[in-house]
C-alpha cells in the first residue's frame, strides 16, 4: 500500500496567532503532525504550549480573535481548513469526532440526554427514523458502558456524575461511528480510578472499531497506557515527535526530558521531590529568539540563543528540533 | 497537635421522588497529626475529604465526633482566637482570591488582622517579606490576580495563609488544578516552608502519588470512613486495604512497558451506587467480598505497627 494513502490527517506548517491587548499572541508556529488510520497519536505539553489550539484550529473551533496565518490540514487529501459552513457540518461528527475536558459544559443542561443523542443522529442521517435512531443511541449508550440506557435516556445531564457525563460524551462522538475522534484532555477533570475506566474504555473502543485517536493530554501516564506515537509540543512548536518507546526510552529534547523527570512517581524511592522544570512556561506574546525553550533550558548554548533549530531525523518516525543532535 | 475522634458530618439531601435522605459524608473519622508532620488524604471525588478537612477548622460544623487542637477541645467553642493558627490552601486559586484586590492588599489584610499596630511600611516590608517567600518578586503585590497563571495563583493563596503565621494549614487538592510543572514548583514550595516555619499540614488529594511525595503518613478514605491509615510507604509498598490497592492500580504509570504489562477489566463505574446500610462499604467493589463483608462494617485494626486497615480479611 502507498503510505501516503496511509495517513487520515496530515496538518502542515499551521501557524495561528491571537489578538489581544498585549499585543499578536503567538499561539502555534507552523506546527506539522500526521495521523494514520488506526493509530493514536497523543500530543503533550504544559497548558498554554498550544496544543489544544493547535488541534482546534483543524476542526475550524477557534473564535473570532484568532487567526490562522498559514499551513494546511488535508483529511483524506481534502483541505478542511477550506471547507465552507455547510460542508464543515457534515465533516464534524461523521468524519471527525472531539470530546473535551469538561463534559457537563457541553451538553444542553435543558434537554435529555436522549434527545440529544437522536438530534445528532439525525443530523447527519436525514432518512432515519427516530425509533432506530433511539435504539442506536441505546446501542452506543450500552457499548460506553452505561447500565439501563433506556431509562438514563431519559435523564438530564445534572443526573450524570463527571465520568459519567464523558461517557455520554463519547456515546455521542462515537454516533455516526467517525474515522477520527480528537479527544482533548477529556479525563483532566476526573479522579484517577474514574481517569483509568475511561481510558480503558477508548482503548477498548478504538481497538474494536479501528478508528484514529488524536489525544491532548499532559499526563504522560496517559500517553504510555494509550499511543501509538507522540508530538512533543513546546510553545506552539513541535520540538519531538516519535513512537511512545522512543519517545519514553530515548527521549532526544531536553524539554522532552525534563517533562519525563517531572512526572510524580509512585514507585520512586521515599521523599525524594520531583524536579521541577526552572522558570515558567514560555510567554507566547514574548517568544523568545532562537529555540523556544532556550531560557529555561539547562544545556543552553549561544547558538540556541541566536537561531531555531532545524529538525533532525533520528529514526524511522522519530524526530527532534534541537542543536544537540 | 491535632486529633479527631470518630468526626460526623450529615448533609440532609431532599430528593423529589424518595423524600429526605441523609448523606453522611464524613462517618466517624478518627486520626491524629503530629506537629511537623504532613498527614495524607486520599480517596475519590465525593468520599468527603474535602468535608473532613473543613469540618476539622470549623468552616463547615461537625454533627458529631470531637477536635481535640493542642490539647484542648475546640468543637464547640469560638473558634476566633484559633483562626490565625489554623490556615486553609484551596483547590483552586483563582475562586478564592479577590478579582478587585490587588495581590499585596489580599496578603496585607491576614497581616493586620495578625498585628494590628503595624506603620505602613512595615506592612509593605511584611508582605514584600511573604510574597518573596513563595518564590515571588516584591513587584507583584501590585498585580491583580487575573494577570497571574495558575502556578503564580496558588502562590500567592500560600503567602495569604501564612500571612497570620498559623502553625497548621489545611492543604485541599492545592495542586490538582496545576499544570505538571507547576505542581512539582507548588509540592516544593510547600516542603521548603514546612522545614523553614515548622508547619503541620493536612494535604488532602485524590492523587495517590502526589499525596506519597508530601506525607508522613497517609489516610485512605472511601465514602465517609478511613479504610487504610499508615505510613507513606506502607500505604504505597504493602496496602492492604483493597480499595487502596485499586486506587494505586488506577494511576497510569509513567512507562510504556509496565502500562502495556496492565490488565484492567473495570470498565464500568460504580460511584453511584451509594452508601450501603450497613457491612463493608467497599464490599460490592472488592472480589474478595464474603458473607461477613455484607453484615458487618469492619473497624480499623492494626496490621502491622503504625498500620491500620477496616477490612474483615486481615
Amino acid at each position: 500500500m502507498d503510505i501516503s494513502s496511509d495517513i487520515l490527517l496530515e496538518v502542515r506548517d499551521l501557524d495561528v496567532s491571537f489578538q489581544s491587548r498585549q499585543g499578536e499572541v503567538r499561539a502555534v508556529n507552523g506546527i506539522s503532525y500526521f495521523v494514520r488510520r488506526g493509530e493514536v497519536l497523543g500530543l503533550v505539553g504544559e497548558s498554554g504550549g498550544g496544543k489544544s489550539v493547535g488541534v482546534h484550529a483543524v476542526m475550524s473551533l477557534l473564535g473570532t480573535s484568532a487567526r490562522i496565518n498559514a499551513g494546511s490540514a488535508l483529511f483524506e487529501g481534502r483541505d478542511i481548513l477550506r471547507l465552507t459552513r455547510r460542508e464543515l457540518a457534515s465533516f464534524r461528527g461523521r468524519e471527525v469526532s472531539m470530546i473535551f475536558q469538561n463534559p457537563s459544559s457541553y451538553l444542553d443542561p435543558v434537554f435529555t440526554i436522549g434527545r440529544q443523542m437522536v438530534e445528532t443522529v439525525r443530523a447527519h442521517d436525514k432518512g432515519i427514523s427516530k425509533e432506530s435512531a433511539r435504539a442506536l443511541s441505546e446501542d452506543m449508550l450500552r457499548s460506553v458502558g452505561i447500565r439501563d440506557p433506556e431509562r438514563r435516556m431519559r435523564q438530564y445531564p445534572f443526573e450524570f456524575s463527571g465520568g459519567m457525563s464523558q461517557r455520554v460524551m463519547i456515546a455521542i462522538a462515537l454516533l455516526c461511528k467517525p474515522k477520527l475522534l480528537i479527544a482533548d484532555e477529556p479525563t483532566t477533570a476526573l479522579d484517577v480510578t474514574t481517569q483509568a475506566q475511561i481510558i480503558q474504555l477508548l482503548k477498548e473502543l478504538q481497538e474494536q472499531s479501528g478508528m484514529a485517536m488524536l489525544y491532548i493530554t499532559h499526563n504522560f501516564g496517559i500517553v504510555a497506557e494509550l499511543c501509538d506515537r507522540v508530538s512533543v509540543i513546546c510553545g506552539g512548536y513541535i520540538v519531538e515527535q516519535g513512537l511512545t518507546d522512543d519517545i519514553f526510552y530515548h527521549a532526544a529534547h531536553p524539554y522532552t526530558q525534563a517533562l519525563l523527570k517531572l512526572i510524580p512517581r509512585i514507585d520512586s524511592p521515599k521523599n525524594e521531590t520531583p524536579p521541577s522544570i526552572e522558570g515558567p512556561p514560555v510567554e507566547s506574546v514574548t517568544l523568545p529568539k532562537g529555540c523556544i525553550f532556550h531560557p529555561r533550558c539547562p544545556c543552553c548554548m549561544d547558538v540556541c540563543r541566536q537561531n531555531a533549530p532545524p529538525q533532525t531525523a533520528l529514526e524511522q518516525d522519530h524526530s527532534a528540533s534541537c542543536w544537540l543532535l | 497537635m491535632l486529633k479527631t475522634e470518630k468526626l460526623k458530618k450529615y448533609y440532609e439531601i431532599r430528593n423529589k421522588n424518595r423524600g429526605k435522605s441523609i448523606l453522611r459524608a464524613v462517618d466517624g473519622v478518627s486520626l491524629d497529626i503530629a506537629r511537623r508532620e504532613t498527614f495524607g488524604l486520599v480517596g475519590e471525588s465525593g468520599c468527603g475529604k474535602t468535608t473532613l478537612g473543613r469540618a476539622i477548622l470549623r468552616l463547615t460544623e461537625p454533627d458529631g465526633g470531637s477536635i481535640i487542637y493542642d490539647g484542648r477541645d475546640i468543637t464547640h467553642i469560638n473558634m476566633f482566637p484559633y483562626r490565625s493558627r489554623m490556615q486553609i490552601i484551596f483547590q483552586n486559586p483563582s475562586d478564592c482570591l479577590d478579582p478587585r484586590c490587588r495581590v499585596g492588599d489580599i496578603i496585607a489584610e491576614g497581616v493586620a488582622a495578625k498585628s494590628s499596630k503595624l506603620s505602613k511600611p512595615e506592612l509593605r516590608d511584611t508582605v514584600s517579606g511573604l510574597l518573596e517567600s513563595v518564590r515571588l518578586t516584591p513587584d507583584y503585590a501590585y498585580r491583580y490576580p487575573h494577570e497571574l497563571s495558575g502556578g503564580q495563583q496558588q502562590r500567592v493563596g500560600i503567602a495569604r495563609a501564612l500571612a497570620v503565621e498559623p502553625e497548621f494549614i489545611v492543604c485541599d487538592e492545592p495542586v490538582s488544578a496545576l499544570d505538571v510543572s507547576y505542581q512539582a514548583q507548588i509540592i516544593e514550595l510547600l516542603k521548603e516552608l514546612q522545614e523553614r516555619l515548622g508547619l503541620t499540614y493536612l494535604f488532602i488529594s485524590h492523587d495517590l502519588s502526589v499525596v506519597r511525595y508530601m506525607s508522613d503518613r497517609i489516610g485512605v478514605m472511601y465514602l465517609g470512613k478511613l479504610v487504610e491509615l499508615g505510613s507513606g510507604e506502607d500505604v504505597v509498598r504493602e496496602p492492604a486495604h483493597q480499595y487502596t490497592k485499586a486506587l494505586l492500580d488506577a494511576i497510569p504509570a509513567p512507562d510504556p512497558i509496565t502500562a502495556r504489562a496492565k490488565n484492567r477489566t473495570h470498565t464500568e463505574e460504580y460511584t453511584e451506587l451509594g452508601i450501603p446500610d450497613r457491612g463493608c462499604r467497599y464490599c460490592r467493589l472488592c472480589e474478595y467480598a464474603v458473607p461477613e463483608c455484607r453484615d458487618e462494617e469492619p473497624e480499623l485494626r492494626e496490621v502491622s505497627p503504625g498500620h491500620l486497615c477496616a477490612c474483615h480479611l486481615l
